[in-house]
């Protein structure tokens, strides 16, 4: 497995998901942040670096702290690149799975 | 029983390829059918509510098709040209694809589509896209867009633009 950097590594985790909605409301630093879960600060710090190196956090330095800031659009680009593309083919095979379990009721008389 | 028939999509970012893969709760032969069988095909192939229409088709082996996709007040929305390069009942199909509605002609897909029997007589597809280049490819995703989803992500859009993920 090659490292990838991209927004789908970033949101593949439900960590990293609710991080990316804590901040979305407003700039937090990394205490605060790793104030609203049970994992070790190092832990989330981990996350916050993939999510900065995504694109998806932007870091601003206020005196001595640090404050992470959401960067809505690259997560615009999520919704706008694979997202419709998926679904799609999600609702094709949906309507796949309707005409195979016709067939079986038909096949089944 | 539903659960484990979801759909996953790979496309790794800066490649020409991407992968589609999906199970079914039907034996091979029928989701082979399926895919190969245009009076099927037009039932399920074009999604969100549009309507598929074939100029014409013979598919088999060295065989060819072209068919395309209107929405609900008959607008066309897509057409897709290509020959089929093999057709093997029931495992595979191969097959190129080209979308006629961009003005450049020669951005062609090579689609591969395997059926593999599972236990309990399901079938597990995976549908192998190959492009020529990574802006094709890319293309391709984006055309997702288009063909008459927008509506789904406009909601999201919408929560964006509110301002509740703005600094």
């Amino acid at each position: 497995m090659d490292l990838r950097r991209d927004v789908f590594q970033a949101i593949a985790d439900p960590t990293r998901r609710t991080i990316i909605t804590l901040i979305a409301a407003n700039a937090m630093t990394p205490t605060a942040i790793a104030e609203h879960f049970n994992s070790t600060r190092q832990t989330i710090s981990k996350h916050i670096q993939i999510l900065t190196e995504c694109e998806l956090l932007k870091q601003e330095q206020k005196g001595r702290e640090i404050y992470y800031h959401f960067n809505p659009n690259k997560m615009k680009e999520v919704s706008d690149w694979l997202q419709p593309f998926y679904k799609m083919w999600d609702d094709r095979f949906s309507r796949l799975d309707n005409v195979l379990n016709k067939q079986k009721i038909k096949n089944g008389k | 029983m539903e659960n484990s028939n979801q759909t996953r999509i790979i496309a790794k970012e800066g490649k020409q390829e991407l992968f589609i893969i999906r199970e079914f709760d039907a034996p091979r032969h029928s989701v082979f059918g399926a895919f190969s069988t245009p009076e099927l095909l037009m039932k399920f192939f074009a999604p969100f509510g549009n309507i598929m229409h074939f100029n014409f088709h013979n598919y088999q082996s060295g065989g060819s098709y072209s068919w395309y996709q209107t929405d609900a007040s008959g607008k066309t929305l897509c057409t897709f040209n290509g020959v089929i390069h093999e057709l093997k009942a029931p495992e595979r199909i191969i097959y190129t694809s080209e979308f006629m509605e961009i003005p450049e002609r020669g951005h062609v897909v090579m689609e591969a589509m395997l059926f593999e029997e599972l236990p309990n007589n399901r079938t597990k597809l995976t549908i192998h896209d190959v492009c020529f280049t990574i802006e094709d490819r890319d293309a391709m995703i984006k055309s997702g867009m288009e063909t008459g989803l927008s509506e789904v992500f406009k909601q999201l859009d919408t929560l964006i633009k509110s301002g509740l993920w703005t600094e």
